[in-house]
């Protein structure tokens, strides 16, 4: 973990508890945000794969029952 | 009503939307409560990148969001045992356990995955578990036990290797003593 990490995971300790609160709910907003973008990429591709909802079952089958 | 999604349903609503996406919001609207395994965040993580080829920040976003939404649970240990399995016995079953609180899960083999910190269970001669090992950032192993690293490219195999979970999903690094 690099220093400026660290540093920032101590002043998020620091930090009051409204205002934790606060940027705990922020950075959900933030990863949902991210999440949906990165999912509409992952979207149009799985499309141009032609990866359907029969693709996965099969790749959780896969991953699941490997011997 | 309590809902345990298998993993094919959050890999399509991430990958495809359409009815997994309508059917986990119908299920949080209804507020029926939602459960997942740390088992089921590792598979989750293999099909979208291993399997299907996709990026790990998408596995990663994908894995907090259902962190996020559910609550995580995870399955007892068998009452049902193999005596003749040596990688079944209730030490080794306890030494797992003792990883897994540590934020620790089971995973498939001991090669060297960035991000990720890997322990390997060992057993002695007469299958019983004897200790265990750290990979190191190299990829060696180093345990307590033999005090000294030892070389990637053959170490004994293990009964089982877990890898650190609780690193990828954010949570505080735990170490074990």
């Amino acid at each position: 973990m690099s220093e400026a990490v660290q540093d920032i995971l101590q002043r998020i300790e620091q930090l009051p508890e409204d205002d934790r609160l606060l940027l705990e709910e922020r950075l959900l907003q933030l990863a949902e945000a991210e999440w949906k973008r990165e999912a509409e990429e992952a979207r149009r591709l799985a499309r141009q794969k032609g990866i359907d909802q029969e693709t996965i079952d099969r790749a959780v089958e896969k991953v699941r029952y490997r011997p | 009503m309590k809902i345990f999604f298998d993993t094919n349903v959050y890999v399509a609503e991430a990958l495809l939307g359409e009815a997994a996406e309508e059917m986990l919001a119908a299920t949080e609207q209804a507020s029926w409560r939602i459960y997942a395994t740390g088992y089921l965040l590792d598979e989750l993580e293999r099909v979208m990148t291993e399997e299907l080829g996709f990026s790990r920040r998408l596995a990663l976003l994908s894995r907090r969001r259902i962190i996020g939404r559910a609550g995580m649970v995870e399955p007892g240990a068998s009452r049902h045992a193999v005596p003749q399995d040596v990688a079944d016995t209730s030490i080794l079953r306890a030494a797992i356990g003792v990883f897994q609180v540590q934020g620790y899960a089971v995973c498939e083999n001991g090669n060297l995955e960035p991000g990720f910190e890997k322990v390997a269970l060992y057993a002695d001669k007469d299958g019983e578990f004897q200790h265990s090992a750290r990979q190191i950032p190299n990829g060696q192993w180093t345990s307590k036990a033999r005090n000294r690293a030892k070389p990637a490219t053959a170490p004994p195999p293990p009964l089982r290797v877990l890898r650190e979970a609780a690193f990828h999903q954010g949570l505080p690094r735990t170490r074990m003593a």
